[in-house]
């Protein structure tokens, strides 16, 4: 970040005495935070507009948190590390929503009768048919009667239930080694 | 949270620092919702030590939230002020319980009130002129704190440790205000 010795002790001072409640140095601080928080994060994310929105994020955190700020600390290193921060936690719910959608979109399996969705309908049947194949009979067996609630093999429901989860997680493993993960 | 008019970010960025300071400053002052529960329980005038606890709590969010001298006296403050607490309630209801007379509380206030006010001119020495503020604010606190630790004896106690507290941050005062 471009800021020289003067600019960077001169931001100390203003962030302890901000710390310490003195409302003077508000302006002072935010005049020299603003240009760099939004550099930083450009840098870091390559997206001008999205640099803004998240220094305006990390912005209002500093300045919440200032009260806790420990003047023996560098006040650049504080703040950009709280930047860094919230650029860090903006990324993981980003990438939480698309999850999110990309695993709704693939459990709408299409129903319509399109060469396209016929072709994608077959190929999960297979792949499912294909993993139920490879587990072992009594894993295979807890799965079809929970599915279609058919007839359970002789035991407790507790057993069963377990048996069911036991077969579950090994149908998940199966499937993630052939197709890598069952959620996008 | 979608992004803010740049014009109007400064206003949102004034607000979370004030924010910002009053939430340190309700999770600081917490102490004296423990003095409050203490003092129920011990002293069983609810009504008096929840009024009295309130006002320490307000008045020590109050200093904290404005900072400089008044925040410095309000750390202060609470932390000579669970002294000055604890004191009476341990001398008073533990060692002389129903043997308790008005001398003894008077005496063992007054000696509090001292105590603090020593250590509390010790550190209002390092502050130079606003040694005033910062004695006059921590002591506010300091007397509500004693005070709720000795509402079972009434206004004699905080009396006592008022006049202790005084004779101790006296010499300063003068000091300071000859030297100033």
């Amino acid at each position: 970040m471009q800021l020289d010795e003067v600019g960077r002790a001169e931001l100390n001072r203003n962030l302890t005495a901000l710390a310490d409640g003195e409302r003077h140095a508000f302006d002072p601080v935010y005049r020299a935070l603003w240009p760099l928080l939004v550099r930083f994060i450009a840098a870091t994310s390559g997206d001008r507009a999205l640099a803004e929105e998240i220094a305006q994020r990390a912005m209002l955190k500093i300045l919440t948190k200032v009260t806790t700020f420990d003047p023996s600390r560098d006040a650049l290193a504080w703040s950009l590390a709280i930047a860094i921060n919230e650029y860090r936690s903006f990324r993981r719910k980003r990438s939480h929503a698309t999850c999110d959608l990309q695993e709704s979109a693939a459990l709408a399996i299409p129903e319509h009768d399109t060469p396209e969705a016929i072709a994608m309908r077959d190929n999960l049947h297979e792949a499912v048919r294909e993993v139920l194949a490879a587990l072992r009979p009594t894993d295979r067996e807890a799965i079809v009667a929970a599915i279609h609630a058919g007839p359970r093999p002789p035991v407790s429901a507790a057993a069963f239930r377990k048996r069911l989860q036991r077969a579950i997680a090994n149908a998940r493993h199966l499937w993630k080694r052939h197709y890598d993960d069952d959620r996008p | 949270m979608t992004m803010i008019a740049p014009d109007r970010f400064i206003e949102h960025a004034r607000r979370a620092y004030e924010w910002g300071r009053l939430e340190h400053a309700a999770l600081q002052s917490s102490v004296a919702l423990l003095l409050i529960a203490i003092s129920v329980a011990v002293c069983q005038e609810s009504a008096r030590s929840v009024a009295i606890g309130a006002s320490l709590f307000a008045l020590a969010i109050g200093f904290l939230w404005h900072g400089r001298t008044a925040a410095r006296a309000a750390h202060a403050g609470l932390k000579a002020g669970m002294l000055a607490f604890a004191i009476p309630i341990v001398v008073l209801h533990g060692y002389f319980g129903a043997d308790c007379g008005i001398m003894t509380v008077l005496i063992v206030n007054a000696l509090t009130g001292l105590v603090v006010g020593i250590l509390l001119s010790v550190q209002a020495m390092r502050l130079g002129g606003r040694c005033y503020a910062y004695l006059f604010g921590a002591g506010t606190l300091v007397i509500l704190s004693g005070t709720l630790g000795c509402l079972f004896f009434g206004p004699i106690g905080v009396a006592g440790m008022v006049v202790g507290y005084f004779v101790a941050t006296a010499p300063v005062m003068v000091y300071r205000g000859a030297t100033a």
